[in-house]
């Protein structure tokens, strides 16, 4: 709290409107931008010049012809990314499918869920014939998938491999998940190992209504944190890798969204499951 | 040589039948190369064609490709669908990038490093488009019907990365006139592709 003198950053609101054209265009001089952004960011006026201006700077981006890129920037472009991304968890040895298929997944008790969500009540169907059948449905899932398009499917199925491992790691915090209303038939799990990314992946999901989108959420106590939004590929298989709980999570859910997602969820969950922490 | 990206109409390879929205959605997600070669491959041409049009200069259009694909994927969580489509939201990173690039290689311009936080907020800056189907045609329609000084204002500060007092010296007049030069320009502009609509 230095009482420092500052130049207090003033700009009358007719100002700042006769400047809305060169702002949008990002053309004001640095210190000009500055004293506009700060203003807008304070001012309770609504300030439409700007949207009406800046909603015509889109178009001006049409009056540059399309020119095809020289073709190895595909490559270094795509390179820049895997260098940059997070990689997801190395592959896992191709024998490791069978024994963690076969590893059991204990039945545990959990922790009643939140009541505001209402969770439907499918009893106790959390056994290693439900983890097993599932891993066999996502695995062929993959195998039909493979002959559509043998890149992508390749790479879902070593994402498959892993979430399976997470599922199978006796360290892992994992989740059945099942579907209802909406997602009636959807089924699923949520892995978290203790170190690194976990998963969330669903199969027979149907397709997203228009205009809403799949948002998965962590609920811990009566708070949903969001996991972030899930794709579902036309096959019905979603998978949100490098999930990270929050402290807490006692169930997984997803609901229906509008596009783009929400802050907190503005539906009843349509997928659940409760998390159960390593033995 | 390798994957279906030589070119902009090759909607036959493409899965045309994902959203670019579902892809920003997948990219935001976490690790998805195909969402990312997927975007590439719908947008390149409308990219480089316009960092080419700005930095006048291949190499350099092709960083601002390829830093624009970068600023795609770290800020695909912040993509708010409605508010402007996937096309414009990355046409208008790709033409911070090539601006920023044309800058920089200018010594006159007044500029401030741009962390990266920062940038992320500017490329949020998006305003609703005024005519989401306005086609090429439409809008050099309406940029012709401008006064000639208009015209060149904007296009000296949208193409050329020129500001405001760049504008002014370049053009020989004053400040002020730039400024209501591309203020009088840009509304007609709005009143002209709002009635090509």
């Amino acid at each position: 709290m230095s009482d420092s003198r500052r130049p207090e950053p003033t700009m009358a609101c007719s100002e700042a409107d006769e400047l809305a054209g060169l702002y949008v265009l990002d053309a004001l001089d640095e210190h000009d931008r500055a004293l506009v952004a700060s203003h807008l960011a304070e001012c309770p006026n609504a300030h439409e010049q700007f949207a009406e201006l800046g909603g015509v700077v889109p178009a001006l981006a049409l009056l540059a012809e399309p020119v095809d890129a020289p073709a190895d920037l595909r490559a270094r472009v795509l390179a820049a990314y895997a260098q940059e991304a997070p990689q997801p968890i190395p592959a896992l040895p191709a024998d490791l499918r069978m024994t963690r298929m076969s590893a059991p997944v204990e039945a545990r008790r959990t922790a009643a869920a939140p009541r505001a969500w209402q969770l439907p009540a499918w009893g106790s169907w959390v056994t290693a014939a439900a983890a097993a059948l599932l891993v066999v449905a996502l695995v062929g899932a993959w195998g039909l998938a493979a002959r559509a398009d043998a890149d992508r499917a390749v790479a879902r199925t070593q994402e498959v491999e892993r979430a399976i491992a997470a599922l199978s790691d006796p360290g892992s915090s994992v989740a059945i998940l099942r579907g209802s209303g909406p997602a009636a038939g959807a089924s699923g799990f949520a892995a978290f190992p203790a170190e690194g990314g976990g998963y969330v992946v669903l199969v027979d999901l149907p397709s997203a209504p228009a205009g809403q989108t799949y948002q998965a959420w962590y609920i811990a106590g009566d708070t949903p944190a969001s996991a972030g939004l899930l794709s579902v590929g036309s096959d019905g298989y979603a998978v949100l890798a490098q999930a990270q709980p929050v402290a807490g999570t006692q169930v997984v859910a997803l609901t229906l969204e509008p596009a783009g997602g929400s802050v907190a969820p503005t539906s009843d969950p349509i997928v659940v499951g409760q998390v159960e922490a390593p033995a | 040589v390798n994957g279906p990206g030589n070119g902009s109409g090759a909607s036959a390879t493409l899965p045309s039948e994902v959203s670019d929205e579902a892809l920003i959605e997948r990219l935001g997600g976490g690790h998805d190369q195909d969402a990312l070669a997927d975007l590439y491959d719908r947008y390149q041409a409308s990219m480089y064609g316009l960092a080419l049009r700005i930095t006048q200069d291949p190499a350099l259009a092709q960083d601002a490709v390829q830093e624009a694909f970068l600023g795609v994927w770290r800020n695909a969580g912040r993509y708010v669908a409605g508010r402007a489509s996937v096309r414009t939201w990355i046409m208008s990173i790709v033409h911070h990038r090539a601006i920023d690039l044309v800058r920089r290689r200018r010594p006159t311009t007044d500029l401030v490093d741009v962390e990266p936080t920062a940038e992320a907020l500017r490329v949020a800056d998006v305003w609703p488009e005024v005519a989401r189907a306005a086609d090429a045609r439409a809008v050099r329609a309406a940029m012709d019907g401008l006064p000639a000084t208009q015209r060149a204002a904007i296009e000296l500060a949208y193409f050329a990365g020129l500001t405001q007092s760049e504008i002014a010296q370049r053009e020989q007049i004053p400040l002020g006139t730039v400024k209501s030069r591309v203020r009088l320009g840009l509304e007609s502009l709005r009143r002209g592709l709002e009635g090509s609509q």
